[in-house]
Formats: C-alpha cells, sequence, structure tokens
C-alpha cells in the first residue's frame, strides 16, 4: 500500500478522480464547497484590490495628463449644461410634486421601490471563453447573500448587466448578460408586448449581441425595438432595460430568432449597482419578489399600510472610481 | 536547496502568481490585443514547468488553476438545471498544463529558454483546442447548444491570435524567470524529473 503511494501516476490519477469530485459536488445545488471560496476571499481579494488600485492610480495620472486640454474643453461645456440643467431641476421638482400627489391618490407603485441597490466596482474580468465570469467588490458582508436567492445587476442606467451567481465575504461573482448560460424573460416594451426569451450565445458574445428565442409566430420584431424584463421568473423584476432587437431573422416560421444588442457594453462599464429586493418587514406583509411593479390596484388601506420610506435605497458602489451616487438613485 | 534559496523561491513565486493572475484578470482590456487578452496565467505556468521541472510546473499550475476558478470560474449548468459557478475546473486544467509543459519535448528541446517559446505556442494550440472541443461537447450533451463557430472562425479568429497574444507575453516572463529568479541564473540545479544535465550551458538564452 505504502509502494503505492509512492507511484507517480498513481497519485496523479487520484488526484485527478479527487478533483473532479470536487467539480461535481461544486455543481450540486446548495454545495458545501461554495464555503470554500470565502476564506479565499479573505486572502486574495485585498491583494487584487492593491493591484486594482496601483493600476487606478497610474490610469488617472496618464488620463490628466494626456486628457488635460480636453478636461478644461469639456469643463467649459459642462459649465453651460449645469446651467440649463438647474432651470430643469426647478422645472422637475414642481412635477415632483405633482407626480407625489397623484402617486398617494391612485396608489401607484415605482417600478423598483421594493428593492434596495448596492452599488459596485468591478474587480475582475474574464480570464478567457470558458472562464468568463465577472467578480464584484460587495458580499455577504454587504447584506448580499446569494444563498437566499440570487439577485439582478444593473448599471448606472438601470439597464440588465447579468445576475449574482455567488458570493463570498467581500466578493460576488457576477453572470454577464452576454454569457450563454444568461437567460432572462424578456417582453416587448409597450402595452401588452409580446413575451420572448432572451440568452447568451457563444457564438454571438464576441460580437456584443444576445439571441431572442420563443417569439410568438405572429409577432415581427421590427429592428430597434426596446426589450425590458418581463418580469416572469420572479427573480428580475419587470421593466429592466436590456436592449434593442438587432436583427430578426423569420426563414423558419415554426422557429423566429432575433438577435439583441444589450444597452450595456460589459467590456467598458466599472461599476454596477446589485438590486436587493426588501425584507418582508420592509414591504408590510408581501414578499418583494411576488409584487408587481406598475400600477397596483391596491386598495388605500393597504397603501397606508406600507411603510413612507419605501422608496429605492441607493449606495454609491465601493471604492468607486466615479461619484455615481446621483446616477444610482432610481 | 539551502533555507535562503527556498525562502527566495517561494517569495517569487508568489509574486510571480499572484501578479500574473491579478493583472489579467483586473487590467483584462490593457493586455488586449487583436481581440484577445494575454493569457499571462497559461504562460507562465507553461514556462515554469518547462523550465524548471514537473514539481514546479504542478505547484504552480494547481495555484494558478485556484485562483482562476476563484477570479472567473467557468460556468457550468448545476444539477437542478441553473448555471453555477464550479470549482475545480481550473486546478485540474492548470496542473495539466503544468505537468505536460515540464514533460513534453523534454529530451528534443533541453529546457532552452529560446524554444520556452516554442513550447508556449504548442501548449496554447492544444490548450484552445481542447477547450472548444470540451465547449461544444459539453452544450450538446446539456441540450444548451444553439450554435457553435465554424473550425475556420476557431482557428483563424480564436486560435491564432490567441497564440499570438500569448507569444508576446510570454517573452517579458522568460525575461524574468531567467533574470529574476525563482532560481539563481534562471537555472535550477538537480532537475528532480530524471533528466540530469551535465553541463548547464542550454540553458542560457
Amino acid at each position: 500500500m505504502r509502494s503505492l503511494f509512492k507511484n507517480r501516476v498513481f497519485i496523479l490519477v487520484l488526484s485527478t478522480l479527487l478533483i473532479i469530485a470536487v467539480i461535481a459536488i461544486s455543481a450540486m445545488p446548495g454545495s458545501p464547497l461554495s464555503f470554500v471560496t470565502k476564506p479565499l476571499s479573505v486572502v486574495i481579494d485585498p491583494v487584487q484590490s492593491v493591484f486594482r488600485s496601483i493600476g487606478t492610480k497610474i490610469s488617472d495620472f496618464y488620463s490628466a495628463i494626456a486628457e488635460g486640454m480636453e478636461i478644461r474643453k469639456e469643463n467649459e461645456e459642462l459649465r453651460a449644461e449645469i446651467a440649463e440643467l438647474e432651470y430643469k431641476v426647478q422645472q422637475g421638482e414642481e412635477a415632483r410634486i405633482r407626480w407625489e400627489e397623484l402617486k398617494s391618490a391612485f396608489s401607484i407603485q415605482d417600478s423598483f421601490e421594493n428593492y434596495h441597490i448596492h452599488g459596485a466596482s468591478i474587480l475582475t474580468r474574464e480570464s478567457d471563453e470558458w472562464f468568463s465570469v465577472i467578480r464584484i467588490n460587495v458580499g455577504t458582508s454587504d447584506g448580499i447573500d446569494s444563498t437566499t436567492g440570487s439577485y439582478a445587476v444593473v448599471d448606472a442606467r438601470m439597464n440588465l448587466v447579468g445576475r449574482v451567481m455567488s458570493t463570498d465575504i467581500d466578493s460576488s461573482k457576477i453572470l454577464p448578460i452576454l454569457h450563454e448560460g444568461f437567460t432572462v424573460s424578456a417582453k416587448v416594451n409597450e402595452v401588452n408586448g409580446a413575451v420572448v426569451l432572451v440568452t447568451g450565445d457563444i457564438t454571438l458574445k464576441n460580437d456584443g449581441l444576445c439571441v431572442v428565442t420563443r417569439i410568438p409566430s405572429n409577432i415581427v420584431l421590427e429592428v430597434g425595438v426596446e426589450l425590458v424584463t418581463s418580469g416572469e421568473g420572479g427573480l428580475f423584476p419587470a421593466g429592466i432595460p436590456i436592449g434593442t432587437i438587432e436583427s430578426f431573422d423569420n426563414s423558419d416560421p415554426d422557429n423566429l430568432k432575433a438577435t439583441l444588442r444589450p444597452y450595456v457594453s460589459i467590456a467598458s462599464i466599472k461599476d454596477v449597482f446589485i438590486m436587493v429586493p426588501n425584507t418582508e418587514e420592509e414591504n408590510g406583509s408581501v414578499p418583494a419578489t411576488e409584487k408587481i411593479p406598475g400600477i397596483t390596484n391596491e386598495s388605500a388601506d393597504s397603501a397606508e399600510e406600507t411603510p413612507s420610506d419605501q422608496s429605492t435605497a441607493s449606495e454609491p458602489p465601493k471604492d468607486s472610481d466615479e461619484s455615481l451616487t446621483s446616477e444610482g438613485e432610481v | 536547496m539551502s533555507k535562503q534559496e527556498r525562502v527566495r523561491q517561494i517569495l517569487l513565486y508568489a509574486v510571480y502568481i499572484t501578479g500574473a493572475c491579478c493583472m489579467q484578470v483586473t487590467f483584462s482590456q490593457v493586455f488586449r490585443l487583436l481581440g484577445h487578452t494575454c493569457d499571462l496565467m497559461l504562460v507562465l505556468v507553461v514556462l515554469c514547468g518547462y523550465l524548471f521541472g514537473t514539481k514546479d510546473g504542478i505547484a504552480v499550475g494547481a495555484i494558478v488553476g485556484v485562483f482562476r476558478d476563484y477570479f472567473s470560474g467557468p460556468v457550468l449548468t448545476g444539477l437542478d438545471q441553473k448555471p453555477v459557478a464550479v470549482l475545480g475546473v481550473g486546478l485540474l486544467a492548470f496542473m495539466y498544463i503544468g505537468i505536460l509543459s515540464s514533460l513534453l519535448f523534454r529530451k528534443r528541446f533541453r529546457r532552452k529558454y529560446s524554444l520556452g517559446i516554442l513550447q508556449v505556442v504548442i501548449i496554447s494550440l492544444i490548450y484552445y483546442s481542447l477547450g472548444h472541443i470540451v465547449s461544444f461537447v459539453y452544450l450538446s450533451m446539456s441540450g444548451n447548444l444553439v450554435s457553435y463557430y465554424s473550425l475556420r472562425y476557431i482557428a483563424f479568429s480564436s486560435i491564432v491570435p490567441q497564440i499570438i497574444v500569448n507569444v508576446l507575453a510570454s517573452l517579458p516572463i522568460l525575461f524574468l524567470l531567467r533574470f529574476a529568479g525563482p532560481y539563481k541564473k534562471g537555472v535550477r540545479s538537480g532537475l528532480v524529473d530524471g533528466y540530469s544535465v551535465e553541463d548547464r550551458k542550454w540553458q542560457s538564452i
């Protein structure tokens, strides 16, 4: 037996079998191996953050030198824009007061008011075609826990980025929208719009496209039509913009297909926002995922029971390179 | 190997591994050429295995594999039909890359530094070809295969550009391994994989 363990081939075969067992166990739902990465994250995340901050400082320094003239010109344009926006803010404030009055009178819910928005920065991106999930810098210590359910991830303009797959103490893995494993139920963004299925596709992801399937046979998706999340399945709240139709293929009437260009540019985003449903206590008695966003017909009594601070709480990204607080508010 | 040399070896390997892994996934846009990111992790494992033997190849490969799984582990369909980021695929793949690069053409190449680039080409070709085959088979078996790249695309738009950027990445890494360590003068005395060397002249660039 002892001589067996001195045999290199035997050790190699044994190691291989053990690793294959690890792969199989980690693919199981609620796998105990998901906790293995938690202690690992305590060591690796700080080291990786150091690399990231050094890189950011070098990049900022280079940008400050290279883009000085450009920034000065942009600054002048922004001053003019600020003056214009201040006027619009005044008008918007009046509109907001009216909206609040109407909202109260007709018991209208904001689309995402039952969600907390957690800001996060992207730590790491894909390694190659097959190792292609994204890691962000919020985790269980920030109240994001994938064991209780997955969460939708959006960018600063509320466009769909992907969903949270797993969480560690200070970081989480995101499955991006272009990944071939990603699927979301979507609908054409109009009243009674057709419900379709948007999935990532291995051959389209390098072109930044997704495939649209399960298109009803009587529907023609025009190029430029916007798709939003339908809310079916309960993971993604309804109404999150996904992208626009790039092409429509009706050559096979039984299998209509289209390609969709997502609004989000995964390669260029630095910060993302995680939509965490409020707890039952925060929502009253109805779980967030069961509420249908948009206009509801709740009675005035139930509206009164709703806590007054139900508006979406937004937190800026941790270690964000840009101040996105105002953009993050939904 | 003296205690001092062992400490130096471990420290330098730690720096190389964390440096390569963190730089690749953090600044993937910076290391991007021809639409592909330099696979610093792969190149490091190949060169360590090729130059310093099987034990170093396995150790560096396994650690880099764990990093790869942690940072951007592959997504498979779990038993509940939901996508799940699995652990161990990177560990297995990179451990074998470390072994393969230390054994493949060992006698013919004689661990010459200049031929390390050729070893990177060969292992990259094997890794990305096998990756596409496994990916195709897995997607077919799991019923998720909507479409797959054409052979022409795989050859000329995926594998060839990736090999080119990996070769470019291998130049500074070769330079580091030769002149900065983990072994003095870039030579590991008494390679443990059974290949004895009378003189070390063949290891010079």
